[in-house]
């Protein structure tokens, strides 16, 4: 506490500006924060915003990166973009609405217009991941937006869910997005289709490419985000097999735990235990870029 | 850009302004509700028209052209749907004559409710399997003379029982679509506008055709009760409700 309270005064004198706006940022936006996190740990506001429970992860991961560049921020030159005094104005009518929707997305517009309008575009390049974990942090509406779009998921893993129950001798039906086993309907619904683990994993995998360095190689990257979905998509097909098992079979208990109590957790951890294995199988066994010998030969770099 | 780097005493003036702006900005909207405790999204918008969209639970609509024989709840995929039967009073020319129309309405319980995947709940309850999916439009005035453009599918339904054309639109206040997108676009115009929530009522009529009939003959038919369904909703359920 002590050598907080002796730096604080300092970093007004070093960096007064960018000290001043952290410090009205915080009185901005505390309480709104503070409403996501209640929302995300007491499950409180809606659907659409536990899309966006990553983010009790993601922004102090964010604030982490952009606390360990605080130097590389103060070496940019000073630099006022006029896009930063634009995205301030429409930040502040959002702000000014009351609509909570658009006092969400308030924050990432604020964020980026202070770093604009403070250094320019070297700043926003510099800031530019731990921006973009805050933008898919901001709760929107963006999932319930979606979610009429992915209808034929919710069919592929039905049906796929359906031909493995039929594999295992069970006598089960169907019938679009539904699965009857014993006449006991079981729906895939969006969410149950698995679009929140889906996102989670999404940015939780962006979280581990820029922790890994894997990022700055194309392949590396590709290969593990499409990693990342298939992982996904085939860890709710087996998901959804077992719940209409249960749902099938009267095992009331054993769905009720996997599908809202701590059995959900331990998937969840289990998927994601599965992408730390994926990006260090990449690392060991994909090679940065694909390199001909035939090329490289010619002294000149490979490339894309 | 390059006006601004070369005057290093505007960018500087231009940046303290800035700060300036946002504390004025913080003093005036923000540090009230520390004292009051009343932050916006501790009191969201309501839907005001919410106990009139409760009436066709308990009365049914009143549909002219159509004399109703009965309405009654039923539970779709775990909501209320309110089922309700209609003897058309045949003025309109069919393919064959309809002796009873079915109108399944459910509509929003509180202001969390959203337009969601209504029609695949109403498929799936029934094992229906449906094509010939095309869009009607159609307009309708409200009791203050206001046009209001609706668009609805119009589709085939049918299970091993019965085959259907199906009419499925989300109604709101001056407008209606299948599409929960445009139930959105409609609720965050009236937020911007009004402050108010749009409420929405799900429709879907059930006209009993021949098995596996075309359902192309009864697209006019069609048109005619939508347009009566809306009209009955303009008046009653969704008629605007005024701030109290």
């Amino acid at each position: 506490m002590q050598s907080f309270q002796n730096r604080f005064p300092r970093a007004f004198i070093t960096a007064p500006l960018e000290t001043a706006s952290l410090v009205l940022l915080g009185v901005l936006y505390t309480p709104l924060l503070w409403h996501w996190i209640d929302g995300w740990l007491n499950k409180s506001i809606s659907i659409q915003h536990e899309y966006f429970s990553h983010a009790l992860i993601g922004l102090p991961f964010a604030a982490y990166i952009v606390w360990g560049q605080r130097r590389q921020w103060r070496s940019l030159p000073d630099d006022s973009h006029p896009l930063g005094w634009g995205l301030l104005i429409v930040a502040v009518g959002f702000y000014l609405s009351g609509l909570s929707d658009w006092m969400n997305l308030s924050f990432p517009l604020m964020l980026l217009g202070l770093i604009l309008s403070l250094k320019g575009l070297p700043g926003a390049k510099l800031q530019f991941f731990p921006l973009l974990l805050t933008v898919f942090a901001t709760p929107t509406q963006v999932p319930y937006l979606i979610e009429p779009y992915i209808l034929p998921l919710q069919r592929f893993i039905a049906a796929t869910a359906g031909f493995i129950l039929l594999q295992l001798g069970i006598d089960v039906t169907v019938d679009q997005i539904y699965l009857l086993v014993n006449g006991q309907p079981v729906e895939v619904a969006p969410h149950c289709a698995g679009l929140k683990i889906l996102f989670t994993s999404l940015y939780v995998g962006m979280m581990l490419l820029y922790w890994t360095g894997v990022w700055q190689s194309r392949l590396r990257t590709g290969l593990f985000l499409a990693g990342v979905v298939f992982i996904s998509v085939v860890g709710n097909i087996f998901r959804n097999t077992i719940l209409s098992f249960f749902h099938g079979a009267g095992m009331t208990e054993a769905f009720h735990w996997l599908h809202e109590s701590w059995g959900g957790d331990v998937y969840s951890a289990t998927m994601l235990f599965l992408q730390i294995l994926l990006i260090q199988g990449i690392r060991r066994y994909v090679p940065a870029r694909l390199a001909l010998s035939g090329v490289q030969s010619n002294g000149k770099p490979p490339s894309f | 850009m390059q006006l601004v780097k070369t005057k290093p005493n505007f960018q500087k003036l231009i940046r303290i302004a800035i700060v300036a702006f946002l504390a004025a900005i913080a003093v005036t909207a923000a540090v009230p509700h520390y004292f009051n405790g009343q932050w916006p999204w501790a009191n969201p918008l309501d839907v005001a028209e919410l106990s009139q969209l409760q009436s066709i639970k308990e009365s049914g609509l009143e549909i002219s052209g159509m004399t109703p024989l009965s309405h009654q709840e039923v539970s779709i995929s775990g909501h209320d749907w309110t089922l309700m039967e209609f003897e058309p009073n045949s003025a309109v020319e069919t393919h064959q004559p309809v002796p009873v129309v079915t109108i399944l309405a459910h509509a929003q319980t509180w202001y969390k409710d959203q337009p969601e995947v209504e029609w695949i709940d109403l498929a799936g309850s029934q094992s229906w399997q449906t094509d010939s999916a095309k869009s009607l439009t159609f307009k309708t005035t409200n009791a203050s003379g206001t046009e209001m453009p609706i668009t609805a599918r119009f589709l085939r339904s049918w299970n091993e029982r019965q085959t259907f054309a199906v009419v499925q639109w989300y109604a709101w206040i001056n407008g209606g679509h299948p599409s929960p997108g445009q139930w959105f676009l409609a609720d965050q115009q009236l937020q911007w506008r009004d402050r108010a929530r749009m409420p929405w009522i799900a429709i879907s009529i059930l006209i009993p055709i021949e098995p596996l009939g075309k359902i192309q003959p009864y697209e006019t038919f069609a048109l005619e009760i939508s347009q009566a369904v809306q009209t009955s909703l303009n008046n009653g359920p969704l008629a605007k409700a005024t701030a109290s």
